[in-house]
């Protein structure tokens, strides 16, 4: 009902791949997509951007001749849209053949039956008022009379956003997603002229359940004004508390080696891991794409599969590779899927405030700052910022530094989990704490 | 020329520029800017030895944007007809409240300068004649060691044509090239395996990529790649760093580039808010943002406001001399536009934004430099940075370089990140070398949640220290 897609481009999806189809194609696949948001920023009180507008896409991908080439555009009109069309499957007879290139066999089509809950039938009432009213609610809890303010910067967006997938094999799914994202990014002035900052932000599909404005803007507050008198400490081995917003960071590339095209390219460094321990017992880590409301889910993937619930990661042992169905032919393995989901690491039972009390010697990382990872080795290296913990208390902040670490050795060091998986992300991930982490400083 | 490219593809004229316009000004707005644009792209990919995917894209669309005071209203529209543009113009004028009604002034074409000569636009170039671009590339990288397993190339060419028409009369074209090399390389050693790669890139037409620079591409490729095999992690602590002249441009991006942009500074969010004609680096240090290096990836003949691009001294011999600007920011600080205003498509509002950032050479002999160091590392060659606007914190991630023991360079190291803080950075900045380069690679930036194309230059340069991300 709340679809954005009108019957004139559904139609045109259909008609996409009967063009292609005509001009020679054997298969085609498209995915059609339309989203409208509304956005607005205030700063010091006063409107600073009013934007909205609608936009419209579509990929069609065409197999000729066991070859295979993609297209994207949002010129619609079927007067130019269908020679776009039939010059892909001309140009896609050009290249070198791949036999592992094609759609899936319709019989491994399917959509997930599940409520995954994703429209939320208030977001398009949401009104430029609301979205002002919210605006002026974040920036009232964001001001402070303690802590110097250079600048409190406040954003609110909204999103209905529908797409459809169509096989010319068959396959048919479509899903509409509304979002909601709104929060605040505060400026404070330190020492010098450093002018450390501090945000939150909240993405939801449903307005109902998230926090009040003036919780968010008066945590932003927070997170800028903790990093006042920040210092650089010198390098040295310690225990990483890693705050539960942060994350993510780490969690994404330890999985981005998972991957079907990573292990197929021989640049992964979980090849032949399968089975194996990669982490302590409490790297207990779930795929759920049907997560109802969830940030990352989904009722089918990339190939047409419907989508389902992966253990990834089973006390420590890996036991999941994401490979969709292209790499998975090249591998000549079973078809898992490319699509990743809601990524759950299982909470454990105690706070962050207890696990951080528990520490003798360390850092809570606060976020993360740049740094990359190399896939085939596990090696990777990130800026950090944070807290520093003596004897169980946050004694001052740090900034400035480094840790550098080894994820093949990294996860067999995660000592505890928290209860407090963060709600409003894909990413649901509790407080982690690692032992003998090199933090590099002064 | 692309002022006409849009009036005989789409049908907007005169007319539809001033009905655009005055509707965009219609709520009492001070400004209102058309700007049109029509991309195209394609991307070949060869993996497992066959040119065997490719991706086309064509992409059309009008942003319009009001701006009333420092506040800007933004809507675009996918359909440049009349009625749906119309609607994208009242949504923009929605910022402004009542009040004043300017009138848009009459509109004159002017011709900019042109920084990318090109011989054959990728347009012309049909995909039977890039494929064989690719199997050159890979033969190359594949014969070249046999420690190499597999090979991946991309090559990306793009061609956009833009149209920016204002209020205040302007009205500016231009038609820009970008094309891109990327080669990446897995190779074994029996015991370890590595990945690397390398890429090459800038605003060029069919014609760049010739045998030889397609070898060069390959050879650059698989031997960074297999440097790696004898590469180690370096000591994690703080240490003295030469970094190599090219894209080690990269520190400058990040220590300095961003804070540099006059709406951080204007928000008083950015480090260097009260820096201007201040002292921030050794007399030796000038720091330049230049929009006019020839087919670099930076390069823009006119920016995505309609100013003409320009060669904008951030620092001379040590103090801050400008930011970069965009129009608003430009207004606030009563100086000229520098031509920074830059956006990734129709789709977002233009914001200060960097072009080809470097520094200029100094005194020094790269050797000279590498030999005052007992203890410290050689930085080459880099993937990504970043940095905090307000706190000056900045991390740029070292792909390999070397550690340097004795004022020599020995052995090879990889993955390390580097941090620091961007004024006390360039206060260490205590020697620069007379080898100046601008890296080809294929840099982006981002910001808001816009990537655009830059480019990166740089001298040989030691910092005095800086925390090395290393192991123990």
């Amino acid at each position: 009902m709340s679809s954005q897609l009108t019957p004139e481009l559904r139609t045109l999806a259909q008609r996409a791949i009967d063009w292609a189809l005509a001009a020679g194609a054997e298969q085609a696949a498209v995915v059609l997509s339309k989203g409208r948001y509304v956005e607005l920023g205030q700063r010091s009180g006063k409107l600073e951007t009013l934007e909205s507008s609608t936009g419209r896409s579509l990929r069609l991908a065409v197999f000729a001749a066991q070859r295979y080439l993609s297209v994207q555009t949002n010129i619609l009109q079927p007067a130019s849209l269908k020679p776009f069309v039939e010059d892909a499957v001309a140009a896609a007879k050009l290249l070198d053949p791949d036999p592992h290139r094609g759609l899936a066999e319709p019989q491994r089509y399917g959509v997930a039956d599940a409520d995954i809950d994703s429209v939320d039938p208030q977001c398009g009432a949401y009104s430029i008022d609301d979205h002002k009213q919210r605006l002026a609610a974040l920036e009232e809890a964001a001001a402070s009379t303690s802590i110097p303010v250079v600048s409190i910067s406040t954003r609110s967006l909204t999103n209905i956003y529908t797409s459809m997938r169509l096989h010319s094999n068959g396959f048919f799914g479509e899903t509409t997603r509304t979002l909601y994202e709104f929060g605040a990014s505060v400026t404070v002035r330190d020492s010098g002229a450093r002018r450390p900052d501090g945000s939150h932000f909240i993405s939801s599909r449903f307005l109902e359940g998230v926090p009040s404005a003036a919780e968010v803007g008066d945590l932003a507050l927070k997170r800028a004004g903790e990093q006042l008198g920040a210092s650089v400490v010198p390098s040295n081995k310690m225990t990483m508390v890693v705050r539960r917003r942060c994350a993510p960071h780490l969690l994404s590339s330890l999985l981005e080696p998972l991957s079907g095209f990573a292990l197929q390219q021989r640049s992964s460094c979980f090849e032949g891991k399968m089975g194996q321990p990669i982490g302590s017992e409490l790297l207990d880590l779930v795929d759920d794409p049907l997560l109802p409301r969830g940030l990352g889910s989904h009722l089918y993937d990339s190939d047409g599969f419907p989508a389902a619930r992966a253990q990834v990661f089973e006390q420590g042992i890996l036991r999941f590779f994401y490979i969709g169905l292209y790499y998975a032919r090249k591998l000549n393995v079973e078809p898992t899927t490319s699509s990743r989901g809601n990524i759950l690491l299982t909470p454990g039972t105690r706070s962050a405030g207890d696990l951080i009390a528990d520490v003798k010697d360390g850092i809570l990382v606060t976020s993360f700052l740049g740094g990359n990872s190399n896939g085939a080795t596990g090696d990777f290296s990130y800026g950090i910022r944070g807290q520093r913990i003596k004897n169980g208390e946050i004694v001052h902040p740090v900034t400035e530094m480094n840790i550098a670490d080894n994820h093949l050795s990294l996860w067999k060091r995660l000592v505890a989990v928290g209860n407090d998986p963060y709600p409003y992300s894909a990413w649901r991930i509790p407080t982690l704490v690692f032992e003998d982490v090199q933090f590099s400083g002064s | 020329m692309s002022e006409d490219f849009f009036a005989h593809a789409y049908g907007v004229d005169q007319q539809t520029y001033e009905t655009l316009l005055r509707e965009g000004l219609s709520r009492g707005g001070d400004y209102c800017e058309l700007f049109f644009q029509q991309s195209f792209s394609a991307t070949i990919g060869l993996e497992d030895g066959k040119v065997c995917s490719a991706h086309r894209s064509a992409d059309v669309g009008i942003g319009i944007r009001v701006v009333a005071g420092d506040c800007t209203g933004y809507a675009f529209s996918e359909e440049l007809e009349l009625a749906s543009m119309l609607d994208a113009a009242r949504i923009a004028a929605g910022i402004a409240d009542g009040g004043k009604t300017i009138e848009p002034q009459p509109i004159t074409h002017k011709r900019t300068a042109n920084y990318y000569p090109v011989e054959r636009w990728w347009s012309d170039v049909s995909l039977d004649e890039r494929l064989p671009l690719l199997e050159q590339v890979e033969r190359r990288a594949v014969a070249a060691d046999s420690r190499v397993l597999t090979v991946r190339a991309n090559l990306v060419d793009a061609e956009s044509h833009v149209l920016v028409v204002n209020s205040l009369g302007d009205m500016r074209s231009d038609h820009r090239p970008l094309t891109l090399l990327k080669v990446s390389c897995v190779a074994s050693d029996g015991v370890r395996r590595e990945e690397n790669g390398f890429n090459l890139s800038g605003r060029h037409g069919r014609e760049f990529w010739s045998e030889q620079t397609l070898h060069a591409v390959a050879d650059e490729a698989v031997a960074r790649t297999t440097l790696l095999f004898e590469a180690r992690r370096p000591e994690a602590g703080e240490m003295p760093v030469v970094m190599a002249a090219g894209s080690s441009g990269i520190l400058l991006h990040e220590a300095i580039g961003h804070g540099m942009e006059a709406d951080f500074n204007r928000k008083g969010i950015s480090i260097y808010a009260d820096a201007l004609g201040q002292s921030i680096a050794d007399r030796s240090v000038s720091i330049v943002d230049d929009g006019t290096v020839l087919a670099s990836r930076g390069a823009i003949n006119v920016d995505d406001e309609g100013c003409d691009s320009q060669r904008t001294v951030l620092v001379e011999n040590g103090v801050l001399r400008s930011y970069m600007h965009d129009r608003i920011s430009a207004l606030h600080y009563g100086v000229e536009p520098t031509g920074n205003g830059r956006r990734q498509s129709f789709r977002y509002a233009p914001l200060p934004r960097m072009r080809c950032t470097y520094m200029e050479s100094g005194p020094y002999s790269p050797e000279e430099i590498i030999k005052t160091i007992d203890r410290g590392i050689y930085a080459q060659t880099f993937t990504n940075g970043q940095v905090r606007i307000g706190a000056g914190d900045f991390t740029f991630y070292v792909k390999s370089g070397y550690l340097i023991e004795n004022g020599k360079l020995t052995a090879p190291i990889k993955d390390v990140n580097l941090i620091g803080n961007g004024p006390e950075v360039l206060k260490k900045v205590v020697m620069v070398g007379d080898d100046m380069k601008i890296d080809s690679g294929g840099w982006t930036c981002g910001k808001n949640g816009q990537s655009v194309p830059v480019s990166i230059g740089m001298p040989t340069v030691k910092v005095s220290a800086i925390t090395v991300g290393g192991v123990s």
